[in-house]
C-alpha cells in the first residue's frame, strides 16, 4: 500500500483523501503519482471521496465488476498505463456486497452493488426464488456493474430488462456527500422521478449506485432446452422468429453464431411443467428442434457464459450491441457483422430475437472508434432504422437527442469528473 | 388582476392566428369546464385552453407561450385523481383532445405507434383484430387518455402480471417548454443514450407535453380465467392474497374489494353479483395457455379454501367475466351513492403489510368520522381508501383532508409510499418530505431544469410548495 500523501494530488487534496481513508477504514490498495486506486466496504468513503473529489477537481472511476474497461489496474496488481494525464481516483466497490434485506414474503430484496449476481441468486435459490435474468459471467459480475452496464442473457425474451426488475436504489451523486434514495420495497409506486432505472445502462457518470432493490420472481417448476443448428444465419433467425408466434411464449431464445460454426438456435421454456412438455414437444415437431442433452440451470449458465468468453476474448477487439425492431433483427445483424467484417477479423454474434437484440464481436479493432460507430449507425438508419451502442474499445453513451442527456449530464455532474470520456456524441 | 377575456388578451389572438379560432378556446363557459380534473378539491381556472392537432401545431403553440412565459399545463382527459391537470393561476391548459389517431400498428412486431390524446380502451380495441392488447388497464381506461397515463405512470388491475405503463412505453415525442421537439427512445427496446423515459414516464406534465408514442403490445392470451372468491374477513382475504404470491403463482390481477364498496356497487348500475354478506370479495383473474390457467386455478383455489374463503367461483363465460369486472372498474363511480363528493386515494405498502394498513385507514377513519371503503390492487399493495363527503360541508372537507395526510403517513411508517399510480399533483405535493430527503427533492428539481430551464411547465405541481413559492399556495387553496 502507498500513502496517500506520496501522490502528486495537491497537498489540501492529499490531506482529504488521507483523513477519508482513516477515518472511513478503508485502503488505498496502489497509488501512483496520478491515481489512487480504492476497494471500499464502506459506504461513507464512497459519499465522502466523490465530495472531495468535487471539491478538488479530481476525476472518479468506479467500477463493481469484471467488464468495465477503463480499470488500469490488473488482477495481478500491476498497472496498465493511464490513457489520461487527470488525477483519477479509482474506487472498486466490489468488497461492497451482500444482502441487505430479503423480505421473502413479498419477493423483494436489497442488495450491495458490490454483490455478485451469481452469489445473489444462490441466497434467492433457497427460497426458490430468484432475480430473473441471466447475464454472462454471472458468478464475477457484480449487479452494480449488471445495472450500470444494462447487462442481460437470454431470459430477458420472457421477463424483461434488469430495468423492468429494479424497483429502488441508494446511489451517490457528485459534490453532495449523501447518498440520495428512490423507489423502494415497494412494487409499484408513482412517487417522484424513477432516478435508480435512470442508473440502469448509463454506466455510473450520473451516480454511483451502491444498493439496489428488485422485485423477484419464483423459480420456475419446470423448464425443458432445445435447440438445433442451420445452413444459413437466414434459416435460423426465421426458425427463431417462428419460435416467438408459437403459443407458449419461450423463456429464452438466442441465436449464435461464430467463425466455422454452423448458426445455432436455442430455445428455453418454463412454467408448469405439463405445459412446457407440450411446448417442447410442438417446437420439436413444428421445427426439428432438439432437446439439449441437459436441461441444467447450471449448465444454461454455462453456455452462456462461454459466448461472452469467447466474444471478449483476445487482445484486440471491437464489440458493438444493436437493437432495432425485431422483424429487423437478421438484418441488421446481417449489416453489423458486415461492418465488423470489414475490420479484416470474422465476427460472433449473439442474437435475442425475441427482443431485438445482437451482440457482435470480433477480434480486430477500428482505427477510430467514433468514426466506425457512426457508419454503422448511418449504415443501419440507411437499411430500416435501429440502433448501435459501441461496448469495446469504447464505452459510449451517445444518443440522436444528445442534448438532453448532456443537460441531464451537466446538472448531475458540472465539472464532469464521474466516470469522465462515457457520454459521447 | 390582469383582465384576460377573450377579446383583450392579445395571447389569445396570437395563439388563434398560428393555430386557428377552433384551436383555442377563451370564453368563460368553455375555461370553467377546465377548472380541475378528478381531485375537485381545487380548483383554477385557466387563462386559455388550446387543442392542437398535431405535434407541430403542439410546438407552435408551446412556443407562443414561452415568449410570453405563460406556465403550461398538460392535459389530457382531466380524470387524474392528484390534480395533475389543475391549471395554475395565469397559466394555459394544452389539451391533447383532438390529437387521437392511431398512426401505425406493426403487428409483427407487436409495437402501436399513436398519439397520446388516444383515449387508452380505444387502443385495445383498435389492435383486438390482430389479437393484440395495450396491458395497462386504468378503471378510467374508456375515458383516460393514453398522455396522462404515461404522465402518470399509471397502473390498473392488470399491471400485477405486465406492470404499469414505464414498462410499456419504447419511445415518445416529446415538445419542451422551449417549443422544440425530441424524441426520447423509439421502437427499440433500449434508447441508445441515457434512458430518458423512465425520467418521462410518471414526470406528471412537469418535463414537457408527449404528444406520441411507440407502445408495447401484448397477444392475447390463449385462455382468460377470472375467479371470484368472497372471505368473511378482509384479514383472511389479504393473508390469502399473500399466501397465493408465495405459492410462486402469477396471477393477472388481484383485486380487493370490501364490504362497504359491495353494498355501493351492488345498488349501482354496476350491480355484478358481489355477495352482500361478504367482509371483502377478492377477484383473481389468470391468464396464460390452458395448462398453466388449470394448474394454477387449483391451487388459487385451495388457498383461498385455507384461508377461509366463503366460496371459490369462476365465471362462467364471457358475460359473466365482463360483469364481475365492470363492479370492479365501476366501484367509484358506484360510491357516487354514498355522498355527493368522492376523495379517491392512493397510496402503497408492501403488500405483507396490507392488513395492517388497512387496520390504520379504518382507525384513522373511524377516529375522524370519516365515511371511508377500499377498493384496491391487492397484489401490487395499493390501496384505494375512498373517501365519501359532501364537499359543502367545509369541517368535513378538512376531516377527509387531515385522514388523507394521516393514511399517507401511515403507510409511508409500513415501508409504503405516497402513490402507487396517481401520482403527487397538487394532492400530495406537501407530503414528499415524508419519503424524500432535501437532497433528492432537489436532485428531482435538477431533473426538471435539464429539461424545462425556464420552470414553465406545470410549475409547482409535484414538489413541496415551500420548494416553489407562491403559485403553489394559489394552486392549493381549496376553492
Ligand atoms: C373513475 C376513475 C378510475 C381511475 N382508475 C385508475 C386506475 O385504475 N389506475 C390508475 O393509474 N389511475 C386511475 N385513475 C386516475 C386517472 O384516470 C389516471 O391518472 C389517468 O392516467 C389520467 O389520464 P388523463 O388523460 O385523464 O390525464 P389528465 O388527468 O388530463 O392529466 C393527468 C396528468 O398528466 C399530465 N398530462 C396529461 N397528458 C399529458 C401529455 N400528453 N404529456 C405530458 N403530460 C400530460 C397532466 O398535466 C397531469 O399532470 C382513475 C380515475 C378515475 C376518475
Amino acid at each position: 500500500m502507498v500513502e496517500p500523501k506520496s501522490l502528486q494530488f495537491d497537498d489540501g487534496a492529499i490531506a482529504a483523501i488521507r483523513a477519508v481513508l482513516t477515518a472511513r477504514g478503508t485502503l488505498a490498495l496502489r497509488a501512483d503519482r496520478r491515481a489512487i486506486h480504492v476497494a471500499t466496504h464502506a459506504e461513507e468513503a464512497i459519499r465522502d471521496l466523490l465530495a472531495l473529489a468535487s471539491e478538488h477537481h479530481i476525476s472518479i472511476r468506479s467500477r463493481s465488476g469484471p467488464l468495465d474497461r477503463r480499470w488500469p489496474f490488473r488482477s495481478d496488481g500491476e498497472q496498465e498505463p493511464l490513457a489520461d494525464d487527470e488525477r483519477t481516483i479509482y474506487i472498486d466497490l466490489r468488497p461492497w456486497d451482500g444482502v441487505v434485506e430479503h423480505a421473502v414474503d413479498d419477493f423483494v430484496v436489497r442488495v450491495r452493488a458490490g454483490t455478485a449476481v451469481a452469489k445473489l441468486q444462490e441466497r434467492l435459490a433457497l427460497h426458490r426464488q430468484w432475480l430473473p435474468m441471466d447475464p454472462p459471467l454471472a458468478g464475477e459480475l457484480t449487479i452494480g456493474e449488471a445495472v450500470s452496464r444494462n447487462e442481460f442473457g437470454p431470459y430477458r425474451t420472457l421477463h424483461g430488462g434488469i430495468r423492468e426488475h429494479l424497483i429502488g436504489a441508494r446511489f451517490v451523486p457528485m459534490g453532495g456527500g449523501v447518498t440520495l434514495k428512490t423507489g423502494g420495497m415497494v412494487v409499484k409506486a408513482a412517487t417522484g422521478f424513477d432516478l435508480h432505472r435512470l442508473q440502469v445502462g448509463a454506466l455510473e457518470t450520473l451516480a454511483i449506485g451502491v444498493e439496489f432493490t428488485f422485485r423477484l420472481k419464483p423459480l420456475p417448476d419446470g423448464t425443458r432446452t432445445l435447440d438445433r443448428t442451420f445452413p444459413s444465419r437466414a434459416e435460423a433467425f426465421s426458425c427463431a422468429m417462428a419460435l416467438r408466434e408459437r403459443p407458449m411464449a419461450p423463456a429464452a431464445l438466442f441465436v449464435a453464431e461464430a467463425p466455422q460454426r454452423l448458426p445455432r438456435v436455442v430455445v428455453r421454456y418454463e412454467g408448469p411443467d405439463e405445459a412446457v412438455a407440450e411446448a417442447a414437444e410442438g417446437a420439436a415437431r413444428a421445427l426439428g428442434m432438439t432437446p439439449t442433452a441437459s436441461d441444467a440451470t447450471a449448465h444454461w449458465i454455462d453456455a452462456a457464459r462461454e459466448e461472452w468468453l469467447r466474444r471478449t476474448g483476445g487482445e484486440k477487439r471491437c464489440a458493438v450491441r444493436i437493437t432495432c425492431r425485431p422483424s429487423q433483427i437478421e438484418k441488421m445483424t446481417h449489416e453489423a457483422a458486415r461492418m465488423l467484417d470489414s475490420l479484416g477479423a470474422q465476427p460472433s454474434c449473439f442474437a435475442h430475437p425475441g427482443v431485438a437484440f445482437a451482440d457482435l464481436w470480433c477480434s480486430a479493432e477500428p482505427d477510430d472508434p467514433r468514426e466506425w460507430l457512426q457508419r454503422l449507425r448511418t449504415q443501419m438508419a440507411a437499411s430500416g432504422g435501429g440502433t448501435a451502442r459501441m461496448r469495446w474499445p469504447l464505452d459510449l453513451l451517445s444518443a440522436p437527442q444528445g442534448h438532453l442527456d448532456r443537460r441531464l449530464k451537466e446538472v448531475a455532474d458540472p465539472q464532469s469528473l464521474l466516470n469522465p470520456g462515457t457520454v459521447g456524441p | 388582476m390582469p383582465d384576460f377575456s377573450p377579446s383583450r388578451d392579445p395571447l389569445v389572438s396570437e395563439l388563434e392566428q398560428a393555430l386557428g379560432r377552433d384551436a383555442v378556446a377563451a370564453s368563460p363557459e368553455h375555461l370553467a369546464a377546465y377548472e380541475c380534473d378528478g381531485l375537485a378539491l381545487y380548483k383554477e381556472r385557466p387563462r386559455v385552453v388550446i387543442l392542437p392537432r398535431s405535434t407541430g401545431e403542439t410546438a407552435r403553440a408551446v412556443r407562443i407561450l414561452n415568449r410570453a412565459h405563460v406556465p403550461i399545463v398538460p392535459r389530457g382527459a382531466g380524470t387524474g385523481l392528484s390534480g395533475g391537470a389543475t391549471p395554475v393561476k395565469g397559466g394555459a391548459l394544452v389539451s391533447l383532445a383532438r390529437m387521437r389517431r392511431v398512426l401505425e400498428v406493426d403487428t409483427v412486431d407487436r409495437l402501436a405507434h399513436v398519439e397520446l390524446g388516444l383515449v387508452n380502451a380505444d387502443l385495445s380495441a383498435h389492435t383486438a383484430r390482430w389479437k393484440l392488447t395495450y396491458a395497462p388497464d386504468p378503471s378510467s381506461q374508456t375515458a383516460c387518455t393514453l398522455g396522462g397515463n404515461v404522465a402518470e405512470n399509471s397502473g390498473g388491475p392488470h399491471c400485477f402480471k405486465h406492470g404499469a405503463t414505464t414498462l410499456h412505453v419504447l419511445g415518445l415525442t416529446v415538445v419542451l417548454s422551449s417549443g422544440e421537439v425530441v424524441s426520447i427512445g423509439g421502437p427499440e427496446p433500449d434508447p441508445q443514450g441515457y434512458d430518458l423515459r423512465t425520467l418521462f414516464v410518471g414526470s406528471e406534465g412537469t418535463l414537457g407535453i408527449a404528444t406520441e408514442a411507440w407502445l408495447r403490445l401484448v397477444p392475447k392470451p390463449e385462455v382468460v380465467e377470472t375467479y371470484l372468491a368472497p372471505f368473511s374477513s378482509m384479514d383472511a382475504a389479504c393473508r390469502a392474497v399473500s399466501a397465493v404470491v408465495a405459492a410462486g403463482i402469477l396471477p393477472a390481477a388481484l383485486e380487493m374489494i370490501d364490504d362497504r364498496t359491495i353494498a355501493a356497487v351492488e345498488a349501482s348500475i354496476f350491480a355484478a353479483g358481489y355477495p352482500r354478506d361478504a367482509a371483502a370479495v377478492l377477484l383473481v383473474e389468470l391468464d396464460g395457455s390452458r395448462a398453466e390457467v388449470r394448474r394454477d386455478g387449483t391451487r388459487i383455489q385451495e388457498i383461498c379454501k385455507n384461508h377461509g374463503a366463503l366460496r371459490f367461483e369462476s365465471a362462467t363465460d364471457e358475460e359473466q367475466r365482463k360483469r364481475l369486472w365492470k363492479g370492479r372498474k365501476g366501484a367509484f363511480g358506484a360510491m357516487g351513492r354514498i355522498a355527493p363528493d368522492l376523495y379517491v386515494m392512493d397510496c402503497v405498502v408492501p403488500r405483507t403489510r396490507l392488513p395492517q394498513a388497512l387496520a390504520a385507514i379504518s382507525e384513522i377513519a373511524d377516529r375522524l368520522g370519516v365515511k371511508c371503503a377500499n377498493v384496491f390492487h391487492a397484489g401490487d399493495g395499493n390501496l384505494h381508501p375512498n373517501m365519501s363527503y359532501d364537499g359543502r360541508n367545509a369541517e368535513e372537507v378538512r376531516r377527509v383532508l387531515q385522514a388523507g395526510e394521516e393514511i399517507c403517513r401511515a403507510c409511508v411508517d409500513l415501508g409504503g409510499t405516497l402513490s402507487g399510480e396517481h401520482g403527487i399533483g397538487i394532492e400530495k405535493n406537501d407530503f414528499l418530505p415524508m419519503v424524500f430527503r432535501p437532497a433528492e427533492l432537489s436532485a428531482f428539481q435538477q431533473v426538471r431544469r435539464a429539461f424545462d430551464p425556464d420552470g414553465l411547465m406545470n410549475p409547482c405541481k409535484s414538489l413541496p410548495s415551500s420548494m416553489c413559492g407562491e403559485i403553489a399556495a394559489a394552486a392549493r387553496a381549496p376553492k
